[in-house]
């Protein structure tokens, strides 16, 4: 009984400060903080086929002995021949200061010939070693010397900076990020380019070693905010991130909740913006999305075109949003409140018209519609996993053969093909995938209260999916601001309509970052 | 510890104030008959000396609630029987008030549902909101206090075209008597809102220039609820007559149900009670609230498993002690004879005694 307890208690309770997932521990692990040896890293590394060491030597008046260890791949080749094993053999002979060499003084006799190498440096531990040499790094171990040089020659193969597929837009910046974290920080630090725009890295994961940078712009972000991003990140303690998503979980505030309390983008330009308006960013090497934190519900209606667009245009497009996002949550529940419990909100005519559609259906409108919801999902789901032209032809198959047949064989009234369909179309409106499953998963739980209690079930699950809302928060700001609490500066300035740019001379309060700091995004 | 804003206090005095009222004020208009829009004044508006004399002690002692501030005024012996007769009336004036809520849902939206599932699912949203805190019961009203006045003006547009004019004239043929007597009769709904802000005092912002602007926003929730009700009292007279809107329980659905939208939308009741069930849930939360505070101050009851105790002898009240009719006259013998009595003694007494200590203190 107690281990079931234990096993339920781990598989619910998010805990903190304790390790999620051990990696084995390893001999290696123990030399991790012993004095550097060359030979002891060799022969620990030299068992993985794609890290290649190199022995040479430089004949000064004594002959030095060198070992050159690398991954294959993750080095840059034309950098390691030219600029480094090229200025070792050949330059270094015909330096005056030559014959002066020995081994007490060429370490740094090598650091100031190989200035043009941008990084390098001395270290002096076997766990420095053993991260620079698997971060593509180049290391030098000189003799039998406990100091070696680091040499940054990292370069590997990597994807361009392309169009974000997932947020395409028509006007504004066609970037996107990519895997590699330094091609995504110097997108950012292209679009801001002020000393205020701080980096902060650090490692996550005892066997990936992902390396995290926690972006944001001092004064902007509120202190409490970042320190509370960096405390969240640092007590992280399992063997492996692999994603940046993963770290998700981790660091939100409600893991239960369906809804996303952590923003993901692939544009460096909503980066930016949002850490303009004193928000903070999570970016994962190997990981195309960042993670933007603190969020409120309404920035996940928001896209960046918004802020491209005119201001007329966009309080258009942020309604269809709105009633899209409405529309898919309660349609179908409204349908089955009405049909099942109050007719007399019909007119007659409207009211026959729908009686004659249901008519030979021998379900009640609640199974119909679950029914109906479950093959929508079911397509969704399919579409989404199989490759592109099949996707298509499955939704093309799903939505006009299954749909047809199941009306011709009576089996679902006209009308509910009407509702579900309007349901869908509605919540492709939204702009974030993550709310419209959190929608998709609150209709579920809403059209059985209507189909139970009618209108009086609808009420009861809207104001609990409201209560819920209104506990949420997110990093200390509550989730449905600037709608409660309120701020009228931010709902006036940019939350179901835009103000045009000139007129937004304060930032919102939003997130109690100071409002007299001028401009927004 | 949990604050509300200054925003927050204005919406939630609002929303309590407000509550439920407007479905059966105009049920009460009685003798001032066609007169009877101008009732809502006079009867709601004494919430407003009550309140500033409350928010006056709060600036004097923060961080109290009424009964706390009734111990350092009065002592504890008597402090400590207030607070038992406060816990008293207000479990069993918010029993009786969620008990109506249930009976409204029952015999006009669903009929044939059972009751309990009007219990089970008002109660789950009080104990939701209990469990959340005050800041989250503010935050809620910030939220459904503007859908409420919305549908409350929503429902006034939709029935303009059914108004008979020649209803509300002559005006105050009758002379003020019946108004004022007629008032009377609906000022427990006033103290119903001061015995709430008794218990909220705690939760509000206490610097100096904070109690100013709770001032402030106190006038306007006053007047915000004033003008509603006036407005919903009007429309009903304008369209029944005053006899029949003395006659109706629940005036205001049944003008729900006279509207018709356009020929597409009929008799949209049951979508107003969507609104009114935000309204209600506000009121019975904000009692829940009331009493489990008190019973912090009195007894020293910090666990919320208390809240399980309240909300049982609240079903009983609900399901054993008065049904349909009888709960509307109830809560208002309830109101009339005991709640109003209590509040208006309680605040003078502790009021007064404050300043004349004051006074005999400063020489």
């Amino acid at each position: 009984m107690k281990r079931w307890l234990k096993m339920m208690k781990d598989l619910t309770i998010r805990p903190y400060e304790k390790k999620v997932r051990k990696a084995p521990k390893l001999p290696v692990d123990e030399k991790w903080d012993q004095p550097l040896s060359g030979q002891e890293i060799h022969k620990e590394l030299s068992k993985s086929s794609d890290i290649i060491f190199r022995e040479f030597s430089i004949r000064a008046k004594k002959e030095i002995p060198c070992l050159l260890g690398v991954v294959d791949g993750l080095i840059d080749k034309h950098l390691l021949d030219e600029y480094l094993l090229h200025v070792i053999m050949i330059d270094l002979v015909n330096d005056p200061d030559f014959q002066d060499i020995t081994i007490d003084n060429v370490h740094d006799f090598l650091i100031k010939l190989l200035t043009p190498m941008n990084e390098i440096k001395k270290i002096s531990l076997m766990g420095e070693a053993f991260d620079a040499i698997l971060s593509g790094d180049a290391v030098l171990f000189i003799g039998e010397t406990q100091e070696a040089l680091v040499i940054g020659a990292r370069g590997w193969q990597s994807r361009g900076v392309t169009e974000p597929e997932a947020e395409s837009s028509i006007r504004g910046p066609k970037e996107g990020f990519n895997e590699t974290l330094r091609t995504n920080t110097s997108l950012l630090r292209r679009k801001i380019k002020h000393p205020s725009l701080r980096l902060v890295s650090m490692k996550i994961g005892d066997l990936t070693k992902t390396d995290v940078v926690i972006a944001y712009v001092e004064k902007l972000a509120r202190p409490s905010v970042v320190s509370e991003v960096l405390k969240r990140l640092g007590r992280i303690k399992t063997d492996a991130i692999v994603s940046g998503d993963i770290l998700e979980e981790f660091i939100e505030d409600f893991p239960y909740s369906p809804f996303p309390q952590i923003f993901h983008t692939e544009r460096p330009d909503t980066v930016a913006s949002d850490l303009l308006e004193g928000r903070v960013a999570i970016i994962v090497d190997g990981t195309p999305t960042v993670l933007i934190v603190p969020v409120t519900l309404t920035s996940f209606m928001q896209v960046n075109e918004d802020y491209y667009e005119r201001a007329l245009i966009v309080i258009l497009t942020r309604f269809v949003r709105y009633s899209g996002a409405l529309i898919s949550t309660v349609a179908p529940s409204l349908y089955i409140a009405v049909t099942t419990f109050h007719q007399e909100l019909l007119p007659t005519s409207l009211a026959l018209s729908i009686a004659a559609g249901r008519e030979g259906v021998p379900f009640p409108a609640l199974i119909e519609a679950l029914v109906m919801l479950m093959t929508l999902e079911i397509l969704q789901e399919a579409g989404l996993r199989l490759p592109k032209p099949i996707g298509q032809t499955i939704g093309i198959v799903g939505a006009i053969v299954i749909g047809d047949a199941a009306v011709k064989a009576g089996l679902v009234s006209p009308i509910m093909v009407i509702v579900i369909g309007l349901t869908a179309v509605s919540s492709y409106a939204i702009p974030s995938y993550d709310l419209a499953i959190a929608i998709r998963l609150m209709r579920f739980p809403l059209m059985i209260l209507a189909g139970t209690m009618g209108f009086y079930g609808v009420g009861i699950g809207f104001y609990a999916g409201l209560i819920h809302l209104l506990n949420l928060r997110s990093f200390g700001v509550p989730y449905l601001s600037p709608i409660a609490p309120l701020r009228i500066r931010a709902l006036l300035q940019d939350t179901f309509v835009r103000s045009p740019w000139w007129a937004m001379k304060k930032r919102p309060k939003l997130l109690d970052t100071d409002p007299n700091s001028g401009g927004k995004r | 510890m949990e604050r509300l804003s200054t925003h927050q206090f204005l919406v939630l005095s609002a929303a309590v104030l407000l509550g439920t009222t407007y479905l059966s004020v105009g049920s009460l208009i009685g003798e001032a008959g066609r007169d009877g829009w101008m009732i809502i004044f006079p009867a709601f508006i004494w919430a407003v000396p009550f309140g500033l004399m409350i928010l006056s002690l709060m600036a004097k002692y923060p961080g109290k609630d009424l009964i706390k501030i009734s111990e350092r005024v009065v002592g504890k012996g008597l402090s400590k029987g207030i607070g038992i007769i406060y816990i008293i009336l207000v479990t069993y004036y918010g029993s009786l008030l969620a008990g109506l809520e249930v009976d409204i849902f029952n015999r006009t939206v669903l009929p044939l549902m059972p009751r309990f599932v009007f219990l089970l699912g008002g109660g789950f949203l009080t104990f939701y909101l209990f469990y959340s805190g005050i800041e989250v019961l503010g935050r809620f009203a910030e939220v459904v206090f503007p859908i409420v006045t919305v549908g409350l003006i929503l429902m006034i547009i939709f029935i303009i075209p059914r108004f008979e004019e020649g209803e509300l004239f002559p005006i105050l043929a009758n002379g003020i008597q019946p108004v004022l007597s007629s008032s009377g009769k609906i000022v427990h709904f006033s103290a119903e809102y001061i015995l709430f802000l008794a218990g909220l005092l705690p939760f509000l912002p206490n610097k100096a220039s904070d109690i100013k602007n709770l001032k402030q926003k106190l006038y306007i929730a006053v007047s915000i609820v004033i003008i509603l009700n006036t407005l919903i009292v009007l429309i009903q007279i304008l369209t029944f007559g005053p006899f029949e809107t003395t006659r109706m329980s629940f005036g205001l659905l049944a003008l729900g149900k006279m509207i018709e939208i356009s020929r597409t939308l009929s008799g949209v009741e049951s979508i107003f009670n969507l609104f009114w069930l935000g309204g209600s849930t506000i009121k019975v939360a904000s009692y829940f609230f009331a009493v489990m505070w008190a019973m912090k101050s009195v007894f020293g009851f910090k666990s919320r498993k208390w809240s399980f105790l309240l909300g049982f002898i609240s079903y009983i009240i609900i399901q054993y002690v008065a049904r349909g009719l009888e709960i509307s006259t109830e809560l208002g013998f309830v109101g009339r004879y005991f709640l109003v009595p209590f509040t208006v003694l309680w605040v003078l007494m502790i009021w007064g005694v404050d300043k004349w200590k004051n006074r005999s203190q400063n020489g």
